[in-house]
């Protein structure tokens, strides 16, 4: 004997004891549960786990996204956007610097796939994209001798064109001339999400391949020091530029979060089928006793037990079940992640597009992601063992034997 | 936003929650309207069997709800990231008029739940299990309790959207503001520290006087289950208030920063974590005392209600000053190290 809590820790010990022996008896059932319940916790893990590491990549295409982004619309469709707007947009107090940028698609026909070509002031000089990692490739001096425009390349768009230890490539203008490049750097791998499908070159060089006007620009980027008055500018900028459409970071940021969940969300009530599924089969097996195990709940009770205690045998046994397949559903599920790059559901979450970002998303493991695999699955299976534990336990010692 | 993950959970906790009290509920029914321990018929045999189920039941639902309250916090801050203009979850529980009587449905059920989990300790100790028919009174008044629960989370779920602007806790727990929108403002720091301390001193006084008690052999009386009954929850409500408009700002280094729920985040050190659980379990161990009382006066239930007691009283103690440390601290080092005196 001792104090009240070790006896209460002995006795609940002595039960897990007793679970354990029980399930170890009726091995192949609960084996097979087991198996099972990994698979339902393995998929919603992966779909949950997946969209966490999404969210977290995409934190990394935030931070390659100006303070403001001013673009112009015509009849609600988006237009070049005049020069002149630059310095009109610089009379309003709290900006820092105001960017004119090129971008757009370039179809590559040899692969079929489209390449997003972005033009920037400064370049090469500064940053091709603010916070996104590069290698140089060749030096500046090579692309001299060369005398063609400078490009920074995605991976991906290196691989499709097939450049090898080559710098030089040509590109379509649409009168169907070719412009000349010479690639002077790669963007990093593990910025794969933003980059992948990416050539950045001089605004200038840009406008001459899309052959737009020189007094023109796609969009352009407004850096802010102070993001609380990143709103009250994009106000006034909207107010003074006539036409104008002006998107905030915050806004981006809001959106990616809200297409994600959505679609995970999507995803999840797709699932719920599985678990349903599941859940049927959980109930089905803890409801049908076998006559050894009826005769082992009527020895029991003939010794003493009480309904509860048989219940608390029964609700250990679950508790058992759901841990192992718990662990092993959500292990399974981050390696899946981490050395398949989620390769299941990578095509419902990011799209189709021939040039899909190859990305890797970060395994991440929340507290909240945890705690929602948890009530999607543990928990449907403890609820749905109730019951059937409960009719197990009430079996009558004298009936019985 | 009832796609996002996040919701599917609350809602699926919220159902399961439903469907164990449903089940429970009936037993309950049966049980006030037939339970005679006098009696050995069958029914009254099956009925001692299926209170076992109801117990079972209700537990599994009240541990969710605990769950779900967490799950309720975690997805309001989530939320943040998604509408326009919150930027913490104060902001998101009040995008729509649903948000914050929700959470308070949800830590009304989990002081019930501590309640009435209470109740089913006592009684399941005694053989005679004097407090069944309470206990499954207490179970129908729970049962709309979660229906209210389930009610509310799938409104305030259904309305959220993500391109309404909403406020954030700077105006909404700012002192005075000048449109009048405002959950704690215009209460004076000092009146309102003098009230909680008092309160405290009256609470720390009474445990002392009923560990002087039990020491001397004596069982807690009526009157101090009643202060300590009424003295509880207030402390919950001022610990709220307090946290919100006094310490809050602190933690953040910002005066105009008064939110309850950034504390939970990890920029803040998660010291929303140790500060709750230590308020929650301080409170449910102070409305252990009045529970323990009056079960205490049901034939055979004195011996476990009293032992409870024995351990709630120094246990709520313990909790409240864990709670008042780690509540304190901040502003304390801020006073001590900034230089204010």
């Amino acid at each position: 004997m001792g104090p009240g809590y070790l006896i209460s820790l002995r006795r609940q010990r002595n039960l897990l004891d007793f679970a354990l022996g029980s399930l170890w008896r009726a091995r192949w059932k609960n084996g097979g549960i087991v198996v099972v319940f990994s698979l339902v916790i393995f998929i919603i893990a992966s779909f949950r786990l997946m969209v966490a590491g999404l969210e977290q990549a995409s934190t990394a295409v935030l931070a390659t996204v100006p303070d403001i982004t001013v673009q112009r619309l015509v009849a609600g469709r988006q237009m070049p956007v005049p020069l002149w707007w630059v310095e009109e947009s610089g009379a309003v107090f709290g900006i820092r610097s105001i960017k004119p940028r090129v971008w757009g698609y370039y179809f590559h026909e040899t692969s079929g796939a489209n390449f997003t070509i972005i033009g920037v002031e400064d370049f090469p000089g500064g940053e091709p994209l603010p916070g996104v990692a590069m290698q140089a490739v060749s030096a500046d001096e090579q692309v001299e001798e060369n005398q063609f425009s400078p490009v920074v390349l995605g991976q991906a768009v290196h691989q499709m064109l097939a450049l090898g230890d080559r710098v030089n490539v040509s590109l379509f203008r649409p009168d169907l001339t070719l412009k000349g490049f010479s690639v002077v750097g790669l963007f990093a791998p593990q910025t794969g999400l933003v980059t992948d499908d990416l050539m950045v070159m001089a605004i200038d060089d840009a406008r001459d391949l899309f052959a737009l006007a020189p007094h023109n620009a796609t969009d352009l980027l407004i850096s802010v020091p102070n993001p609380l008055e990143v709103d009250t500018i994009a106000q006034k900028l909207m107010a003074k530029l006539p036409g104008s459409r002006v998107i905030t970071k915050a806004q981006i940021g809001k959106t990616y979060n809200a297409a994600f969940g959505w679609r995970s969300g999507f995803g999840m009530i797709c699932l719920i089928g599985t678990v349903a599924a599941f859940v049927i089969l959980a109930w089905d097996k803890a409801a049908g006793l076998s006559p050894e195990q009826r005769r082992e709940v009527a020895l029991l009770k003939t010794l003493g037990w009480q309904t509860g205690d048989v219940m608390a045998i029964r609700f250990m046994e679950s508790l058992v079940v759901c841990v192992v397949a718990f662990l092993v559903g959500t292990g399974l599920a981050w390696a899946h992640i981490v050395f398949t790059d989620g390769f299941l559901f990578k095509p419902l979450l990011l799209g189709w597009s021939v040039l899909r970002p190859s990305l890797s998303p970060v395994p991440v493991i929340r507290f909240d992601d945890v705690l929602i695999i948890f009530v999607m699955s543990v928990v449907p299976y403890l609820a749905a063992t109730i019951v059937p534990a409960w009719r197990g336990a009430m079996i009558r010692a004298d009936a019985t034997l | 936003m009832l796609f996002e993950p996040f919701s599917l959970a609350l809602l699926g906790a919220g159902l399961i929650s439903l469907y164990l009290v449903l089940v429970a509920s009936f037993t309950a029914v049966q049980v006030i309207r037939y339970w005679d321990l006098e009696a050995d018929d069958n029914r009254q045999i099956e009925l001692e069997q299926r209170t076992w189920l109801s117990s079972a039941l209700v537990q599994g639902a009240l541990v969710l709800q605990m769950v779900s309250l967490v799950i309720m916090i975690g997805a309001a801050d989530h939320f943040a990231d998604l509408l326009s203009g919150a930027m913490c979850a104060t902001g998101a529980l009040t995008a729509n008029s649903f948000g914050v009587p929700a959470l308070m449905v949800k830590i009304v059920t989990l002081f019930c739940a501590a309640i009435w989990l209470t109740i089913n300790r006592i009684d399941l100790s005694v053989p005679t299990y004097p407090l069944t028919t309470a206990k499954h009174w207490l179970i129908l008044t729970l049962l709309p309790l979660i229906c209210l629960d389930l009610g509310l989370v799938t409104a305030y779920l259904a309305l959220l959207r993500p391109d309404i602007v909403v406020s954030c806790c700077g105006v909404i727990f700012a002192e005075s503001t000048p449109n009048g929108f405002s959950l704690i403002g215009l209460l004076p720091t000092l009146p309102l520290l003098g009230c909680y301390g008092a309160l405290v001193g009256v609470l720390i006084w009474l445990a002392i006087f009923m560990r002087l008690k039990m020491a001397n052999g004596k069982t807690i009386g009526g009157a101090e289950a009643f202060v300590a009954g009424l003295g509880w929850p207030l402390f919950y409500l001022l610990s709220v208030v307090v946290i919100t408009v006094i310490v809050s700002p602190y933690v953040y280094a910002m005066p105009h920063h008064r939110c309850p729920f950034d504390l939970l985040r990890g920029s803040y050190g998660w010291i929303g974590y140790p500060l709750y659980l230590s308020l929650h379990g301080a409170v449910i161990a102070g409305i252990t005392i009045p529970v323990t009382w009056w079960s205490a006066r049901y034939p055979g239930a004195a011996d476990t209600a009293q032992r409870i007691q024995r351990r709630a009283v120094p246990g709520a103690m313990a909790l409240l000053l864990v709670f008042l440390t780690i509540a304190a601290f901040k502003p304390l080092m801020y006073n001590i190290l900034g230089g204010q005196w």
